[in-house]
């Protein structure tokens, strides 16, 4: 609640509803901004920090939903709480599965909405830190050689040192070696250690062509 | 050169050739009986002459006798011939008259045998011989015979008898031939009798010359017969004028007979023989020759009709009435004739009915014109009562029967009055008596509800017409009844589906309104809410400044205000209204609409048809909504093919069952079609093509098929104008 580079997003086409949003924030103690539609603020530059973003569902142009639509298919993760002067069941089922914090029919009640933003920002924090992590881990990974990374995926799924000499058809003392590197490049000292930055990378050992 | 024989045998000869004559004359003429007679008589004379030419030169008393015994022979017949000559040719004489004549001669002619030598004389003593005409001829001497007398009686009542034809005869007006027959009868039998008289009783001294006055007399006839052949011979003539002119007057007759319709026949009772012209004949099928008799006549009458007509006809013998009736023939050509017979019967001599006279006229058409009054009266489909001046039912149809209950007989002669409601029963003869006085063809009670009474009292709502008719029998008035209840009851029940449907289309309008009214109403409310609450929190913050309060306040006013207005809007057009759920058939939805529209359509000069697919699943809506659904889309097609020649004006309705569950409907019409551009608006709301349209028709369609869990789509079809369909979901529905 009191992380200070918190931003709250408003787009709504109404402007009394738009001004009204921005004094209820206000005094809330949020830092808001304000878009007179979708495509306004698809052309902002994305805050970097935890942000939630309050959209109206029907407006004229990009509709809340094809602008939630439009986030997914950029893969930007934004954390949307949808208004609406009215809406209905399938399309508050549509947003929901799409990943929406929430979908408040106006008007609707200053807790509510205070909470919904309160979600969705420890939603938006949680995302950041996450994002964080990964970016940490794959930082972590990119070290490695590209025969060291496969060393470590065989590694990761749990073949012994000879094996993976076997599968790459190459001396189990240079795999000894390689592995010793990987260890070292990635600061881990067990291969419990190692599936941990890969979860947080969110590699798959598995699939060694994902990444 | 002997005189006596000369006079005598020319007078002889002369008789002779007429009786050879006159037999040729009845030769060819039976019924010339008279002329008979008159050769009888006159072959008798010549025979009388020579046998008197004999007695002159009779040599001896006896010789003398005997030829006066013969004598009488043709003297008999001579006699016998005038008397019935003259009977014939005068036709007048008392016939006992003459056979007495003939009687007392013929005893006459009986005694003149018995005696000897003669009924004339006793007895011949001698022959005296005298000179007569320069010649010795032989006279007799000797006693007369008294029985002589009989035959001179005989001539007496030859007098007589002539005497009273001739009067008869000449009072009868023929004067001539009494006179000419009568009269020279008279001067030369009485010629005769005086001779008979005074020669045997010896006071005159000459021979027997009585067959000379009976010469004169067969020449005197023989004139008077010749005059009749002359005036035969000019009766012929002016027969073959006359009959020239009556042959013309006849034909002339014929042709205006033909002209008129008419077929002129003569019936002749006693012999059975009726006259038809040949044209006529032809007519029938008889042949100019065939004779024909009354059954052969009834044999063209038409089946049916032939026992009614033997009856008439021979009533009509009976009464000798003059008779009329109407009846029909079938003529040759196979053809079936209405007729009218008239005929008028004479009765002959003896009183009984001898000739009939008559025409029959063709009345084909008119009987064909009144069967087509009768048929279009039947056939009418409403109630038909024709009334006299006097208010009295004249004639009703089958459907006046039906409408009120009475039978015809029970209406015709009764004042129409009895078809009047009691309580309007007392101005209805005003009401009446004001239509005769001026009528008009107007429609009956003007502006006022109508009934009429049933047999049985009970009432119901009537709408008539009035109609004035000139006839023959004087003035009429047709009154056209027909019983609007169904038609009331068919309004009622128009007005009720109008009355839902239009409270529907306010009910689907709400719906419809309801998202975009939520929409913009929740707006300013959400807007009021937030300054609201934003000013709560300043305020709990303490951080509220009066300039921020007002500029907050002054939102809230205007957020109030602009609710406001959005309510105030929509309030008018809105009412009430819940819909109606059910499980119905679309099918039966299409042609309650059909029916609906039906005005609409005539009114457009548009046809309406239907293809409906049998069995069709039901499915869980609302009837009136759908119906308004489909009105609103038959409507708009009506509108889109204003433009369209009437003959392709058509709406069709489809329905369809697809096998997925869904059922369809689909409204085509042959008018303009949709354009690109309208094609994506086209269910929006406020949208329209229409000058005078609010475009919400189309919103509110889809509105309620989409309430239905439906869906609706429109494009263009093959062969022009639009197609507009919606589906449905099978028994089940998810109406608002």
């Amino acid at each position: 609640m009191t992380i200070p580079t918190a931003m709250v997003f408003v787009i709504d086409d109404d402007e009394s509803v738009r001004k009204s949003l921005e004094r209820i924030l206000d005094a809330a103690h949020y830092s808001v901004e304000l878009f007179k539609s979708a495509s306004e603020f698809l052309s902002r530059p994305a805050h970097p920090g935890p942000s939630c973003v309050i959209v109206d569902v029907q407006m004229p142009g990009l509709t809340g939903i094809e602008l939630q639509k439009a986030f997914i298919q950029r893969g930007r993760e934004e954390q949307l709480v949808f208004i609406t002067g009215h809406g209905n069941i399938p399309m508050c089922a549509k947003a929901m599965k799409a990943g929406a914090v929430d979908f408040l029919p106006k008007p609707f009640k200053y807790k509510e909405l205070l909470e919904s933003v309160e979600r969705a920002l420890g939603r938006s924090v949680e995302q950041g830190r996450r994002v964080s992590k990964k970016k940490h881990a794959r930082n972590l990974l990119d070290r490695l050689t590209p025969r060291e990374f496969e060393v470590m995926e065989l590694v990761a799924r749990g073949l012994l040192n000879k094996q993976i000499g076997a599968e790459l058809g190459i001396a189990e003392t240079t795999v000894k070696c390689h592995r010793a590197h990987v260890m070292k490049k990635l600061e881990t000292t067990s291969v419990s250690e190692l599936m941990r930055v890969l979860q947080k990378a969110e590699v798959s050992p598995r699939d060694p062509t994902s990444y | 050169m002997s005189w006596v024989t000369v006079i005598w045998s020319i007078g002889a000869g002369g008789c002779l050739t007429l009786a050879l004559l006159h037999t040729l004359v009845w030769w060819n003429n039976r019924a010339a009986r008279a002329n008979l007679a008159f050769s009888v008589m006159a072959i008798a004379v010549a025979i009388f002459a020579a046998l008197e030419l004999a007695l002159m030169r009779a040599q001896t008393p006896e010789q003398f006798g005997a030829i006066v015994r013969w004598l009488h022979v043709p003297v008999w017949l001579m006699i016998a011939s005038l008397v019935v000559f003259v009977r014939l040719y005068l036709h007048a004489g008392r016939w006992w008259l003459a056979w007495t004549v003939i009687g007392v001669r013929t005893l006459s002619l009986i005694l003149n045998f018995i005696f000897s030598p003669n009924i004339n004389y006793r007895e011949i003593t001698a022959l005296k011989h005298i000179r007569f005409l320069g010649e010795s001829v032989s006279v007799a001497e000797g006693v007369v015979n008294p029985w002589m007398l009989v035959a001179l009686f005989g001539l007496v009542l030859i007098v007589v008898f002539v005497i009273d034809a001739t009067i008869t005869a000449s009072r009868r007006g023929e004067r001539r031939q009494a006179l000419m027959v009568g009269g020279s009868t008279l001067l030369f039998v009485m010629l005769g009798i005086a001779e008979s008289v005074l020669i045997p009783w010896g006071l005159v001294a000459m021979p027997l010359t009585v067959s000379l006055f009976y010469q004169c007399l067969v020449a005197a006839m023989a004139y008077e017969l010749s005059y009749d052949v002359i005036h035969a011979a000019a009766l012929a003539g002016q027969l073959r004028v006359s009959e020239a002119g009556l042959r013309e007057s006849e034909e002339g007759m014929s042709l205006a007979a033909a002209a008129a319709g008419l077929i002129v026949w003569t019936w002749d009772i006693q012999r059975d023989d009726v006259w038809l012209s040949d044209k006529n004949r032809a007519l029938f099928g008889f042949s100019a020759s065939e004779k024909l008799n009354a059954q052969r006549i009834l044999g063209v009458v038409h089946p049916e009709d032939r026992e009614l007509v033997r009856q008439l006809v021979d009533d009509s013998l009976t009464t000798a009435e003059e008779i009329e009736t109407q009846y029909r023939i079938m003529l040759a050509d196979g053809s079936v004739c209405w007729v009218t017979r008239r005929g008028r019967i004479e009765l002959g001599s003896d009183g009984k009915p001898a000739w009939e006279r008559g025409v029959l006229m063709d009345i084909t058409e008119r009987k064909q014109a009144e069967e087509k009054f009768r048929l279009a009266v039947e056939a009418s489909p409403s109630g038909i009562v024709l009334v006299n001046r006097e208010g009295k039912i004249v004639l009703v149809n089958t459907q006046t029967e039906k409408l009120f209950g009475y039978r015809r007989e029970e209406l015709i002669g009764k004042l129409v009055d009895i078809l009047v409601p009691e309580r309007f029963a007392s101005q209805h003869p005003a009401h009446r008596a004001k239509f005769v006085a001026a009528p008009e063809a107007r429609a009956m009670g003007a502006g006022r509800e109508l009934f009429a009474r049933r047999k049985d009292g009970s009432e119901f709502p009537v709408e008539i017409g009035l109609n004035p008719i000139r006839t023959a029998q004087g003035p009429l008035v047709l009154a056209n009844v027909v019983d609007i209840s169904a038609r009331i009851a068919g309004e009622e029940e128009a007005r009720r589906r109008r009355e839902q449907v239009d409270l529907l289309s306010r009910v689907s309008l709400l719906g419809e309104m309801t998202a975009s009214l939520a929409h913009e109403l929740n707006q300013p409310l959400a807007a009021i809410m937030n300054n609201a609450t934003a000013a709560m929190e300043y305020i709990k913050q303490g951080k509220l400044d009066p300039k921020q309060l007002q500029e907050i306040l002054t939102d809230v006013i205007g957020d109030s205000r602009r609710a406001h207005d959005i309510m105030h809007n929509v309030r008018s057009a809105i009412k009430k209204g819940t819909a109606l759920l059910g499980r119905i058939n679309l099918n039966d939805v299409v042609k309650a609409v059909r029916h609906m529209v039906h005005p609409d359509a005539a009114a457009n000069f548009c046809r309406v048809e239907m293809s409906l697919a049998p069995d069709l699943p039901v499915i869980e809506g609302d009837p009136t909504q759908l119906q308004q659904v489909l009105i609103n889309l038959v409507r708009n097609a009506f509108d889109a093919m204003r433009d369209s020649p009437p003959s392709r004006r058509i709406v069709e309705i489809a329905t369809n069952s697809n096998g997925d569950g869904m059922i369809s409907v689909a409204v085509r019409d042959y008018g303009c079609g949709i354009s690109e551009k309208t094609q994506e608006q086209l269910f929006e709301q406020f949208f329209t093509t229409k000058e005078e349209g609010l475009g919400m028709g189309l919103a509110i369609v889809r509105s309620i098929v989409e309430a239905h869990g439906g869906t609706i789509a429109a494009e263009n079809a093959d062969g022009g104008g639009a197609r507009f369909h919606f589906r449905l979901p099978a028994n089940e529905a998810m109406p608002q």
